[in-house]
């Protein structure tokens, strides 16, 4: 077809803005969007590192990395290779702060991770997922704080990068199997999703990057079995203990199923439900699933049956573990469903959201009332609640039969409310970890800046008395606030060289000596809402929660 | 009802994750192995579990035990995906999953309901089975450790045990309703295991079309295996009655159930007992007296021996290992069967194409001795016969024999290298074989207690009889390539049931070399050598005899016939043979062990348990092949004397269930200790907190049972000799933590009775003794110390048992860490000097 000359002269003033739009930098509102989240996936945790108290599973593992670091072999001490490295921190600090900021660093390879699987999960559905872990409170702790588990939530990721976003050379699989190897136990779901997937799909990997990650393994399990240089007991797999052991030990105050109403509900419910999603999806389409349409429903699916086993146990892996991969899956669907919502048209229905959130509002306030004043109110009060969840749920139930029977495709927006509910939730949660960590039960117990302080005051006054004992009783709970102490003596009866006596606050106090004045907390914890009331006014008051405190007493032989 | 539901909930995940390699192993199964998974899955679960605990890959506790699941899941995922049948088959298998769910579901929850009216540990050796899955469950290293026997490994077939203690420990249920629980899966499994493999049997049997025989003959194993009992049982039930006809009772050798009356007059020659006030024998454990023939009637043919059907055993709710083992019998049978059916010689070549069966033969096979030792011995031979078999139709006999060897030697060597690290911890007395030259057996007493399940297997022989069946296996004898080999083979190998008399032959030889040897034992043995041992017989023990070999004859020659023919009737003759010759020897031969003074009580007692499965299976199916063979005009005849026996048979089982629960009054839970805690609530709360605070590897003394005055001069003085099978012992079967001494009795049996073990445990006793007896707590804290002992137990037990306030004032210079009520515990203090730099 040959140009007119009139369209030849047209051709460059067609091309002129074009070309002008190219020269002027610009922003798109997904970058915007993409530096939104990090700084807050960013700002949600920097705080912690500084503001969070030393409790739960960090408290057990930095005891564990500190007698490791003394040379002390110890069941704390798993180790992961995150755990040897901050047993070397504490070297160099006895603060857990430098430790912490490794766990942070680590961290924040998150969202890169994320950027790279944004073809895979979808551009909205990456940039939500990642929303989704910065707002995740379990994600939160664990990847600040310094656990065993520290670094497992960046490596995971990593790892689904590496299986489904980028092709490392052979021998980049040493490096990947040698920390998956010396990782904690959230690493474990998205192993055994890989494997059960290769094995179906009868896929054989390349065998020389077989080699490299069996060396990768090797040495992982080698140097886990001679905890890093500490000693030598037995086959050590760190993963498979910090797994098993997750299941006995108590490594926080609230069992998963009381942490996970508080920290995981809008996190757990939404990653089932988009799981289920997914699947009828797939089941619809008719296609072959892209890898990680396979391997992250696989490793969440893996990661709900370990929480739903963990139910009744005290340990948040399990929890972080199902928030965690949900996030995967929740991204994505989200993603969909907000742009369903965007195309919709709201005009028809708009009225029910509004009366839907409006009842859902005065109820909500009504209850939170009575969870300030803790009792339920009178008859005229009910009926005050009464009526707005009734009509709130007709008006739920009027909008989905509603879209269901004649505009389908507006179906998510009968989700709408739930979707707000939720991430008001996650946030309330999110910022309540973040912000004021005082006043969360995760984690828990914590070892508070009291205990310290004993420590302190005990190895003063033992200078010039004698040594210094503790109950046997504190065992476990006298290793971090005691660390870099003179010599202490772990008795059950006063021996008669003691200087120093710390002791339960029921005991009888020991012959010869006296008690120093004051309020001597060893431990904090702080018990979970015993009631729907007690949750409701927790979420809007985060220091309504009871403490529970182990106090002990100072005493000091008579001069 | 949540403890049920969650030890139910793993069950049925684990047998589902076995359910892949249960298709590849018995896809010739009408139900493609669903009714086996639960018993294959746990076999191979345990078996895993115990090896990475071994190389310490697992640790302790409930973690290690999901992980375990976890990682049987993966390896079942890995074997579902390698297999491009798996789908197909899921498909196909559909119908039989959930006949065999719903079998297993209601025989679970039919029996946690039996046992919530009667979920005491507390009698006979449940201490001991409680003891044993109490130490897999908290034993911190493997091997576990003998919580009666503190730094011991334990040293006994505890495979049942791991089991139980898989689902317990998965489950997070309190051990002791674990306990019960765990009987529940062991009822349930067995219950679908023997009807999978009675109805894949009967389908070989019958065709496909025949479904309702197929049913019927799963069924039929299920109430054979599960429910029927001795038919003495119908005399028990006449007597109670007060229906007691003197000279009937005489000539069925039942005059010993006879009720005479409370007020008894000279002649009474039974029970001291009134008739029943209900419509079942109502007096205190009634049913007892159906597992021991010495109470039937004068000149019992086993007297002080045990005579024991599962049902027996399921409604006792001993918790032990032959009871465990039932499942994995039938496992191991299935097996056989499935591998018998198959096409093709088996040699080591088939090893390297199919590593999985390799791996499974070893484990299930392994296994048996695992849980069970004697079954190895009964059942690994019938493994061998199924592959000699299979390879027979295929090969010459010189290739028969070394394909056959060939193929069984891999997984027999690693079947010895997976268990031996149990292995080499288990060391019972064994003494050896010895010639039986008691009294016998009554002809009578046989009948009533194993002749439904003979009776019912002998139609089968009807296939094998006819003209062929007679004809000499010339072809073989034509092969032989010397003169006077030809000869004595024509002469020897005349027919299948000339050959059948080996099994009838040899075991004669063995028992007159023996005699002649003098090594024989019988009870009230008066005289040694083969006079005295065949003079000693009673005339109607050898008439039991000649009926053991007559039968033993007739199914051994018509397996033999059926095989050669690859006639699907073959493996019910086997089973058959199998159960008749397993009882054949326990009126020949006997194995010598700790219970010697007792001779051959546990030959019987074993032996006679090993027949009884698997006289259930093949009488099931032989029964269904006997009613079918008849013309349709005559089944309802030929039915009727299978009912009418089949019923006899449940008698035991609907008169004395009601017995043993109490009428169902009283519905108590499942927690085997509520009596504990109704009783001594401070026992139960010591329980409890041990459970909670106590190191998994620390010592605890309690009493050793031996009693403890104070004497004339003010010292202790021990009185009255050590005994088992009392409340000593309590805090080591309760929490499985390691005691110093248990039960000494039981450590003889399960270590062999050595003078270094009679030495090390009377140390122990005297300084446990000491501990409770000092006269200084120096004295005591050295006793402590010598046992390497943590925690000192003090209850009512104690104080029964060291009198005269023997005990030393613990709470002046142990500290005191549990009290409620008259129980505490003290623990030796702790100075340690603790490194914080």
């Amino acid at each position: 077809m040959t140009a007119t000359p009139a369209a030849a002269h047209d051709r460059p003033r067609r091309h002129r803005p074009y070309r002008r739009e190219r020269n002027r930098p610009t922003i798109s509102v997904g970058t915007i969007a993409w530096a939104a989240v990090v700084v807050l996936f960013i700002l949600l945790r920097v705080g912690v590192i500084w503001r969070a108290p030393v409790g739960g599973a960090e408290l057990a593992h930095l005891s564990g990395a500190w007698q490791a670091r003394i040379g002390v072999e110890d069941e704390r001490y798993v180790p992961t290779f995150y755990q040897a490295v901050s047993a070397l921190t504490l070297g160099w600090s006895e603060s857990e702060v430098p430790a912490r900021s490794l766990a942070f660093a680590a961290t924040l390879t998150i969202p890169l991770a994320l950027f790279l699987l944004r073809r895979h999960l979808g551009a909205g559905g990456a940039l939500l997922a990642l929303l989704l872990l910065a707002l995740d409170p379990a994600g939160i702790i664990l990847g600040v704080t310094a656990t065993a588990s520290a670094w497992d939530s960046a490596i995971a990721v990593w790892l689904v990068v590496a299986l489904v976003a980028s092709r490392p050379p052979p021998w980049g699989w040493a490096p990947i199997a040698f920390l998956v190897a010396t990782s904690g136990p959230l690493t474990l779901p998205v192993v055994l999703a890989a494997v059960a997937i290769a094995a179906w799909r009868r896929a054989r990997p390349d065998s020389e990057a077989l080699i490299w990650g069996l060396l990768g393994t090797a040495l992982g399990l080698f140097l886990t079995t001679l905890q890093f240089g500490v000693g030598a007991d037995g086959l050590r797999i760190a993963p498979v203990r910090l797994f098993v052991t997750s299941f006995d030990e108590a490594w926080s105050t609230l069992t998963v199923a009381q942490l996970a109403p508080l920290y995981g509900l809008p996190l757990l419910a939404g990653g089932a439900v988009a799981g289920a999603w997914m699947v009828l999806r797939l089941r619809a389409e008719r296609r072959v699933p892209t890898p990680p349409e396979v391997l992250l429903p696989g490793a969440a699916a893996l990661a709900f049956g370990w929480f739903l086993l963990a139910l009744p146990t005290t340990s948040p892996f399990a929890l972080a573990a199902a928030t965690f991969y949900a996030s995967f899956l929740l991204g994505p669907a989200l993603a969909r469903a907000i742009s369903f919502l965007i195309s919709a048209d709201w005009r028809p229905h708009g009225y029910l959201l509004a009366i839907t959130f409006g009842l859902i509002a005065i109820g909500f306030f009504v209850l939170s009332d009575w969870g300030r004043e803790g009792r339920i109110g009178g008859a005229d009060e009910r009926v005050l609640v009464a009526i707005p969840v009734f009509f709130g749920l007709m008006a739920l139930s009027v909008l989905a039969l509603a879209l269901v029977s004649s505009l389908r495709e507006e179906l998510p927006l009968a989700l709408l409310p739930t979707l707000v509910g939720g991430g008001l939730l996650l946030l309330v949660g999110a910022s309540g970890v973040a912000l004021s960590a005082a006043g969360e039960p995760l984690p828990g117990p914590t070892s508070p800046p009291a205990a310290r302080a004993i420590r302190d005051i005990a190895v003063d006054a033992a200078a010039s008395r004698g040594h210094i004992v503790i109950h046997e009783r504190y065992r476990e709970q006298l290793t971090w606030p005691f660390r870099a102490s003179p010599e202490v003596v772990l008795a059950s009866q006063v021996p008669a060289d003691a200087g120093v006596v710390i002791w339960p606050i029921e005991a009888p106090p020991p012959e010869g000596f006296v008690a120093l004045e004051g309020r001597w907390v060893l431990e904090r914890s702080l018990a979970g809402p015993t009631s729907v009331l007690e949750a409701i006014h927790w979420f809007g008051q985060r220091n309504s929660l009871s403490e529970e405190l182990e106090l002990v007493v100072i005493y000091v032989r008579r001069p | 009802m949540t403890e049920a539901l969650a030890f139910w909930g793993v069950a049925i995940v684990v047998a589902a994750l076995a359910l892949p390699v249960a298709f590849r192993l018995f896809r010739a199964f009408p139900d493609y192995g669903a009714g086996l998974s639960l018993a294959l899955g746990l076999t191979l679960l345990a078996a895993g579990y115990f090896l990475l605990r071994v190389i310490d890959v697992l640790p302790a506790g409930r973690g290690g035990f999901l992980l375990a699941i976890a990682l049987f899941g993966v390896v079942a995922f890995v074997v579902a995906t390698s297999d491009r049948r798996f789908l197909p088959t899921l498909r196909l298998a559909l119908p039989g999953m959930a006949v065999a769910a719903a079998l297993f579901s209601t025989l679970f929850f039919g029996y946690a309901f039996f046992r919530a009216h009667v979920p005491d540990i507390a009698h006979t050796e449940q201490p001991m089975d409680f003891l044993y899955l109490n130490a897999m469950l908290v034993s911190p290293e493997f091997p576990p450790h003998d919580p009666w026997l503190a730094g011991e490994t334990a040293s006994y077939h505890y495979g049942g045990y791991l089991q139980a203690a898989v689902l317990t420990g998965a489950a997070d249920v309190w051990p002791a309703s674990g306990y019960n629980l765990a009987l529940g899966a062991v009822f349930a499994s067995a219950g679908a295991a023997a009807a999978s493999l009675a109805a894949a049997l009967a389908r070989w049997l019958f065709g496909r079309r025949a479904r309702l025989w197929v049913v019927g003959a799963g069924a039929g194993a299920v109430l054979l295996l599960l429910f029927a009992g001795p038919l003495a049982s119908v005399f028990e039930l006449a007597s109670a009655r007060g229906v007691a006809n003197e000279a009937v009772f005489n000539a069925f050798g039942t005059e010993g159930l006879v009720r005479c009356g409370s007020l008894p007059d000279e002649s009474c020659t039974g029970l001291l007992l009134d008739p029943a006030t209900r419509w079942y024998p109502d007096d205190h454990w009634a049913w007892w007296r159906m597992s021991r023939m010495s109470y039937w009637g004068p000149q019992p043919g086993y007297p002080f021996t045990v005579t024991e059907a599962p049902s027996f055993s399921f409604l006792l709710g001993d918790l032990h290992p032959h009871v465990m083992a039932i499942p994995g019998v039938l496992l191991a049978l299935a097996t056989a069967a499935a591998l018998w059916r198959g096409r093709g010689a088996l040699s080591w070549h088939d090893h390297r194409r199919r590593p999985t069966l390799l791996l499974c033969v070893a484990v299930i096979f392994g296994s048996l001795a695992f849980v069970n030792v004697w079954d190895v011995l009964a059942f690994s031979p019938v493994l061998a016969l199924a592959v000699l078999a299979r390879n027979r139709r295929e090969r010459s006999p010189g290739e028969t024999a070394i394909d056959t060897a060939t193929w069984l030697a891999p997984p027999a060597i690693l079947a010895v290298i997976f268990f031996i690290p149990w292995w080499t911890g288990f060391s019972p007395e064994n003494g050896g074989v010895y010639a039986y030259g008691g009294g016998g057996t009554r002809i009578e007493h046989v009948l009533l207690m194993w002749g439904a399940g003979i009776v019912f297997t002998l139609p089968v022989v009807g296939w094998a009889t006819g003209r062929r069946a007679l004809e000499p296996p010339a072809r073989y004898v034509r092969r032989l390539r010397w003169r006077w080999l030809r000869r004595w083979g024509s002469r020897l190998a005349g027919s299948p049931f000339a050959l059948a008399l080996g099994p009838v032959l040899v075991p004669i030889v063995i028992w007159l070399f023996l005699a002649g040897f003098e090594r024989t034992a019988a009870p009230f043995e008066s005289g040694s050598g083969p006079g005295s041992a065949l003079g000693g017989r009673m005339a109607g023990a050898w008439l039991a005899l000649f009926f053991y070999a007559l039968v033993l004859w007739l199914l051994t020659g018509a397996a033999l016939v059926l095989n050669r023919r690859n006639h699907p009737a073959t493996p019910i003759a086997v089973l058959g043979a199998l159960g008749v010759f397993l009882l054949y020897l326990t009126e020949l031969l006997l194995l010598r062990d700790i219970l010697f003074f007792i001779p051959r009580l546990n030959t019987v007692f074993k032996l006679s348990y090993q027949a009884w499965i698997v006289l259930s299976v093949a009488g099931a199916v032989g029964a269904m092949a006997g009613i079918r063979a008849a013309p349709p005009r005559y089944r309802l005849l030929a039915a009727a004397p299978v009912v009418v026996l089949l019923g006899a048979s449940l008698v035991f089982a609907v008169t004395n269930t009601p017995n043993r629960a109490g009428d169902f009054a009283v519905r108590a839970g499942l927690d085997g200790l509520g009596y504990v805690e109704r009783l001594e609530g401070g026992e139960y709360e010591l329980v409890r907190w041990l459970n909670d605070n106590a190191e998994r590897d620390a010592i605890v003394v309690e009493a050793t049972g031996r009693v403890w005055l104070r004497g004339e001069d003010g010292r202790p003085t021990r009185e009255g000799a050590e005994g088992s099978y009392g409340s000593a012992g309590r805090v080591g079967y309760r929490t499985g933590l390691q005691t110093p001494i248990g039960w000494p009795g039981h450590e003889r049996t399960w270590r062999g009775a050595s003078p270094e073990l009679n030495a090390e445990i009377a140390r122990r006793q005297d300084l446990v003794d000491r501990v409770y007896t000092a006269s200084s707590a120096l004295e005591a804290v050295d006793a402590l110390r010598a046992l390497g002992a943590t925690y000192v137990v003090v209850g009512d037990l104690e104080r029964s048992l060291y009198r005269d306030g023997l005990i030393p004032p613990f709470e002046t210079f142990l500290d005191t860490v549990f009290a409620r009520g008259s129980v505490m515990v003290f623990r030796v203090p702790i100075v340690e000097v603790v490194p914080t730099r």
